[in-house]
C-alpha cells in the first residue's frame, strides 16, 4: 500500500490531466493518490470535491493546498475547509505561516516548509507542536529532483536538518513526489528510499509513504462521515447492537 | 603462466545483489545510453568515491526491452534505487525507472522478472 499524498494535475499547477496521473500511478504500482488544489474559495472547491473522479483500484484523495501569507489567514481558511476535503495542507515557505500550520491540530501536511529560503524553517518549537497536534511534514522529491549541483545540495542539507529534528521529537513525516507532469512521479518504494537518503532508517522511511499518508487519510474520513468527533470514535451507534443480540 | 591473477576463493569474492528494474518511456531505451544514465546519476549523487565503491554494473545480454538487471554489492543496494529514481531524462525521452525487485542470483531474477520460462511452467498441472 502506497501513497503519493501530492500530485499536481491541471486543476492546480500540473500539466497532465488526472486520468493520465492515474494511469501512470497504475503503473508505478501506487494504491492511491492525492490530487489537491490551491485554495481560491469555497465554491471552486465544492466543485473540485464534487468533480473528483472515483476508480476502483487506484484510490484518489481530495486535498486542498492553503497557500497564505499571513499565519492568521492560515488558520481562517483551514476552519473554513477542514469540513469539506479530506486533505488539508499548507504552503509553507515563511517562518511565521510554518509555525501557525504546526500549531494547528486542523493541519494535515506542512508542506516544504524549506522553500526560497536559506534555513530549514523550522525550530524545535515547531517540530514539538507539530508532534503535539500530529501535523505530518512533508519531504519534497521535486525540489531534490528539479534542481542540480550547489542547489540541490543546498536544498539536501535544509531536509536533513528538518529529518534530524523530526526524529528526535517524533514528528510524523512524509514522502510526496509533488509531480507537476506524470514523468515526475515515482514508485511507492523509490519515493521511500529518497526518505533514506536523506536520513530516514528504511523502516521508518516506507512508513512515510505508507501507514503515516494512510492514517491520515482514513482518520479524516471518519470524521467526515461523522464517526469520530475529536478524539472519540463512535464503534457502535446502537442499531447493530440490537440485531446483534437478537441472533 | 596466465598473464592475470587467480579466481579468489568464495570467502573472499565481494557479495553481490541483482537489481531487476524497468524503464517507463514512450520509446525503447538502448544499453550504451541506460548504462551513461546510471554512471552520470551515481556520480552526481554519491560522487566519485560511492560511485567506485558501489560496483556498478548492467549486464549487457539480459538487457533488452526496456528491462534489465543491475549487479552492485550486496549492501549498496539502496544508494543504487535512490540513484535511479533520480533519473528523469535519457536522451530526449522522459524516463522513470522503477525497481521491479533485488534477487541474490542472476537465476532467479530471470524467473522472477525478465519472464525466463523453466521446465517446471510446463509441466501438466492435473
Amino acid at each position: 500500500m502506497f501513497y503519493d499524498m501530492i500530485v499536481h494535475t491541471k486543476s492546480s499547477i500540473g500539466e497532465d490531466e488526472i486520468d493520465e496521473v492515474v494511469e501512470m500511478a497504475r503503473k508505478l504500482g501506487l494504491s492511491g493518490i492525492c490530487a489537491p488544489i490551491y485554495y481560491t474559495s469555497l465554491k471552486d472547491l465544492k466543485e473540485y470535491v464534487n468533480n473528483l473522479p472515483h476508480y476502483d483500484d487506484i484510490d484518489v484523495v481530495s486535498g486542498v493546498i492553503v497557500k497564505a501569507d499571513r499565519p492568521q489567514d492560515v488558520n481562517n481558511i483551514v476552519s473554513m475547509v477542514r469540513q469539506k476535503v479530506e486533505i488539508v495542507i499548507v504552503h509553507g515557505g515563511s517562518y511565521e505561516v510554518n509555525r501557525a500550520a504546526c500549531e494547528n491540530s486542523k493541519v494535515d501536511i506542512l508542506a516544504h516548509p524549506e522553500l526560497n529560503r536559506n534555513d530549514s524553517g523550522l525550530d524545535h518549537i515547531c517540530i514539538k507542536s507539530a508532534a503535539e497536534n500530529n501535523v505530518a511534514i512533508e519531504i519534497n522529491f521535486r525540489e531534490l529532483l528539479e534542481s542540480s549541483g550547489v542547489l540541490r545540495v543546498k536544498t539536501m542539507k535544509k531536509i536533513m536538518k528538518n529529518v534530524e529534528l523530526c526524529q528526535n521529537y517524533k514528528t510524523p513525516m512524509v514522502t510526496t513526489s509533488s509531480a507537476v507532469s506524470k514523468w515526475g512521479m515515482r514508485a511507492g518504494r523509490e519515493l521511500a528510499s529518497i526518505a533514506h537518503l536523506v536520513g530516514l532508517p528504511i523502516v521508518d522511511a516506507i512508513d512515510t509513504v505508507s501507514t503515516i499518508p494512510l492514517q491520515i487519510v482514513e482518520e479524516n474520513r471518519k470524521k467526515l462521515q461523522g464517526k469520530k468527533i475529536g478524539d472519540v470514535e463512535v464503534i457502535d451507534d446502537g442499531q447493530t447492537k440490537s440485531t446483534s443480540s437478537d441472533a | 603462466m596466465m598473464d592475470r591473477p587467480k579466481v579468489l576463493p568464495p570467502t573472499l569474492r565481494p557479495k553481490k545483489r541483482y537489481i531487476a528494474f524497468e524503464i517507463i518511456s514512450d520509446d525503447e531505451i538502448d544499453y550504451k545510453s541506460m548504462l551513461s544514465a546510471l554512471w552520470h546519476s551515481m556520480i552526481d549523487l554519491y560522487g566519485e568515491r560511492g560511485a567506485a565503491q558501489s560496483h556498478v554494473w548492467i549486464i549487457k545480454n539480459l538487457y533488452g526491452g526496456n528491462r534489465g538487471l543491475i549487479r552492485c554489492r550486496h549492501d549498496m543496494t539502496e544508494e543504487v534505487r535512490s540513484a535511479l529514481t533520480f533519473i528523469k531524462m535519457i536522451g530526449d525521452h522522459n524516463v522513470i525507472i522503477k525497481v521491479l525487485g533485488i534477487t541474490g542470483t542472476i537465476k532467479t531474477a530471470k524467473i522472477k522478472y525478465l519472464g525466463m520460462k523453466t521446465l517446471k511452467d510446463f509441466t501438466e498441472t492435473s
